[in-house]
């Protein structure tokens, strides 16, 4: 297959060239400008933090003006001033003058589609506290993919003044795109400042829009939409070899290791050797390994596997694993694992003794594609839209017929009972969607060797599951990932997509609402649970049975959006998860 | 290139200490890096200009946050994005205004804004549209690795990300890319056919 890695090269040529073809303004030499304007400065330890500084959240900020602005002091009003204020937005508005909340209901739709509840308490509130609580909702609302924000801010006197009783609201404006199929027609939802809970003060009418509620203290909880705290780490992963243990790779400036060993009721913090970390894996509770290099990313560092046989307790460096770093690893026992380096013609390593002594076996595949291994004979490869499956714990890998066109590597609830989702079955590379060329769900009974479409699905279908594949009318792609059964009856699916052609300004997509999708027949319905994942973000998916799944979620450089999602009734709700304080 | 970096890195500590002329000196030598990165998010030369002047007063007035022994260029670039888009934003925002008021996303979206690009030739317009079509964040990292031409380790430390991590969102980027194109496309582009 080594046409297969020079194409990949030539792939890189070609952005390369595409990159030096590009057309660059011509600009002026700044130095001269830039040296007067330092030269008038100097160094500063800290970034001043001014009325500017508001404004960046302005559009937050506005709303609050809507609910509190007589409580402003007109000072900062002049800061504040709603964003809408310019134009007519909203029936009853006068131009150029804000918009009153008690003039909207839920009912009512204004021009440019924003939802409103209804009447706001006025609040009383001063700016320090506006600007604070502004900041405090990009924070959490980072986590979802929401297109417009207006705040409100609640406010009740209560013996502990102020902060706590802050909440917000969160609406999407509706478009063309956001009346598409798969996308819930409105968000809205209250915020609890401190909790990260949602609240919302009218359950009824917001349930009608948002399905069936549940109460839960003071407010209720809406199962379509998830807030949690803001994080200080990134979660690039989760796993529970057993019901009770549990780890979660967590990752500021240097990673630490979340585990817990009573199903999620308490997490401890473990810190790990050598500082940064983006791949471990645990067989059961007290057996793993990572991957370690030093934090700073100057320069290619050395990366190190280590092992661990205490639950993470302690690591011990068994293997170096040089600069160049791995790509894939995997363990499919205390000692049978696979290592594969990054890049072209890279060399793929295979232990026997838990990774201290290593050699290098030859696959016919580089980095670029993905494999997994079922149990230490078994094996699956996705090349390009072909299945290579080894059965001899990759000495031999044969391409397996009938799953050409499958991306996704399947997965095994047991030896025999296997699933995977495929768009344009049968042709190389996938199809053009249309009805002839759906996404389907496949099934095996036999261990892999037979396959059957279970379930498919084309665009406008209410299959449970949005349509795997790329380029369907209207410019959406969507993606089906980590399908997971844990018996021969219950699935999970991570599911997302984006739109290319509908793009907001400034060239982002528009992306589908994404979450998980379960099944518990074996794959014939699905039921899609929306958690506002945006495609940006890198989610990992834990099952434990069939009720039961934890759900960790990265975001590319961004920590504050990463969050811990639990759900114990099969994906119905989402429970925010807090592993550090 | 490396040896470049130690030059820099002792400019840097010049600079620091208050030698303007040490910082003149860095601007002088990645002006041409920051308007590249400027011009890809803004899209509008004169506004890449602005952004990236500010960018280097920012970048002066925090270099006692800098850590040394770390290069510099990406820690630029960093501001230099993060300048570009945040007037992005605020463009945007009075674009809104004005017209209807549209969605805004709040998880910031691409750097690359594609349909401002001028192309030398017609050969690379597919592999444009195709980067287009891709999601914000697999253009961003696709635009720092080889449009910009940065390094693994310099688009890990521009995204504040593990390289491991960068790895496999640029080998995801691109299988993305990949699946994206037509075989015809593919031909034009030279790239060997798969299998």
């Amino acid at each position: 297959m080594s046409t297969d890695d020079t194409s990949w090269q030539e792939m890189e040529r070609s952005l390369m060239e595409l990159g030096r073809d590009i057309v660059y303004p011509i600009a002026p030499d700044v130095t001269s400008r830039v040296r007067a304007r330092i030269v008038a400065t100097r160094p500063t330890m800290t970034p001043r933090v001014s009325v500017g500084r508001v404004g960046i959240y302005g559009t937050v900020a506005a709303v609050i003006v809507l609910a509190s602005v007589l409580a402003i002091s007109p000072s900062a009003r002049a800061t504040l001033m709603p964003w809408w204020s310019a134009g007519s937005m909203c029936p009853g508005q006068i131009a150029g003058q804000p918009l009153k909340l008690t003039e909207v209901t839920s009912s009512e739709f204004c021009d440019s589609g924003i939802v409103l509840t209804r009447p706001i308490q006025q609040a009383n509130v001063s700016k320090a506290d506006a600007v604070e609580t502004v900041k405090r909702a990009e924070r959490y609302l980072q986590h979802f993919v929401v297109y417009e924000v207006a705040l409100a801010v609640v406010h009740k006197q209560t013996s502990t003044p102020a902060r706590s009783w802050f909440a917000w609201v969160v609406v999407t404006a509706l478009n063309p795109v956001s009346r598409h199929p798969l996308y819930p027609e409105a968000d809205i939802f209250l915020v609890n400042a401190k909790s990260g809970r949602l609240i919302n003060p009218e359950p009824r009418r917001l349930a009608q829009l948002n399905g069936t509620t549940r109460k839960r203290r003071r407010g209720v909880v809406f199962p379509l939409f998830v807030a949690a705290p803001p994080s200080h780490y990134e979660y690039s992963g989760i796993q529970f070899p057993t019901q009770r243990d549990g780890f979660v790779l967590g990752t500021r400036t240097t990673s630490v290791l979340f585990v817990t060993e009573d199903a999620g009721r308490s997490w401890s913090k473990r810190s790990i050797p050598n500082g940064q970390s983006d791949w471990f894996q645990f067989v059961n509770g007290s057996v793993g390994w990572l991957e370690s290099g030093p934090p700073c990313r100057c320069n290619h560092p050395p990366t190190y596997l280590y092992r661990t046989t205490d639950g993470g307790v302690s690591w011990r460096r068994i293997f170096s694993i040089g600069k160049q770093g791995a790509y894939q690893t995997e363990f499919v026992s205390t000692a049978q694992g696979w290592l594969q380096y990054s890049g072209n013609y890279a060399p793929t390593l295979e232990t026997a003794d838990g990774g201290h002594i290593w050699h290098r076996v030859h696959w016919p595949f580089s980095s670029y594609h993905q494999w997994h291994f079922t149990n230490a004979r078994l094996g699956w490869a996705s090349v390009s839209g072909h299945m290579f499956t080894t059965a001899d714990g990759g000495r031999i890998w044969v391409p397996r017929a009938g799953l050409s066109g499958v991306y996704n590597l399947p997965s095994f609830a047991n030896a025999v009972d296997g699933w995977t989702v495929s768009v344009g079955l049968g042709v190389p590379g996938g199809c053009e969607p249309d009805s002839s060329c759906p996404s389907a769900l496949l099934r095996t009974r036999d261990g892999g060797r037979t396959w059957s479409v279970e379930h498919s699905a084309a665009e406008d279908s209410s299959a449970g599951y949005p349509p795997h594949g790329r380029y369907w009318p209207g410019g959406w792609s969507y993606y089906l990932d980590q399908p997971q059964f844990v018996d021969a009856r219950h699935g999970w699916m991570i599911f997302g997509g984006w739109n290319s052609r509908a793009s907001p300004p400034g060239g982002a997509n528009w992306y589908l609402n994404g979450g998980v999708t379960t099944t518990s027949d074996g794959g014939k319905t699905w039921h899609m649970h929306r958690l506002n994942l945006p495609a940006s973000a890198e989610a990992s998916l834990a099952t434990v049975s069939g009720k039961q799944a934890w759900l960790a979620v990265e975001n590319l450089g961004r920590a504050e959006k990463s969050f811990i999602l639990h759900t114990v009734d099969e994906g119905r709700h989402w429970e925010p998860i807090i592993v550090a304080q | 290139v490396r040896g470049a970096d130690l030059d820099g890195k002792s400019l840097v500590e010049r600079a620091r200490q208050g030698d303007t002329d040490a910082y003149a000196d860095l601007v002088r030598e990645h002006q041409k890096v920051a308007l590249r990165v400027a011009y890809l998010v803004t899209g509008d030369s004169s506004e890449a200009e602005d952004v990236i002047q500010e960018a280097f007063v920012k970048a002066y007035q925090t270099l006692s946050r800098f850590r040394p022994g770390n290069d510099f260029r990406p820690w630029l670039i960093r501001i230099v994005t993060n300048e570009a888009k945040s007037r992005q934003l605020s463009t945007r925002r009075r674009g809104l205004r004005e017209a209807t008021w549209g969605r805004r996303s709040l998880t910031g979206g691409a750097i690359l804004t594609p349909e401002n690009l001028v192309l030398a030739s017609e050969r690379h317009r597919y592999l444009l549209a195709a980067l287009r079509q891709l999601p914000s964040e697999d253009q961003t990292i696709i635009a720092y690795r080889y449009l910009l031409e940065l390094d693994e380790a310099e688009v890990a430390e521009v995204l504040g990300r593990p390289r491991g991590t960068v790895k496999s969102r640029l080998s995801r980027a691109l299988r993305r890319l990949r699946d994206s194109l037509t075989d015809q496309q593919i031909e034009v582009l030279g790239i060997g056919a798969l299998e």
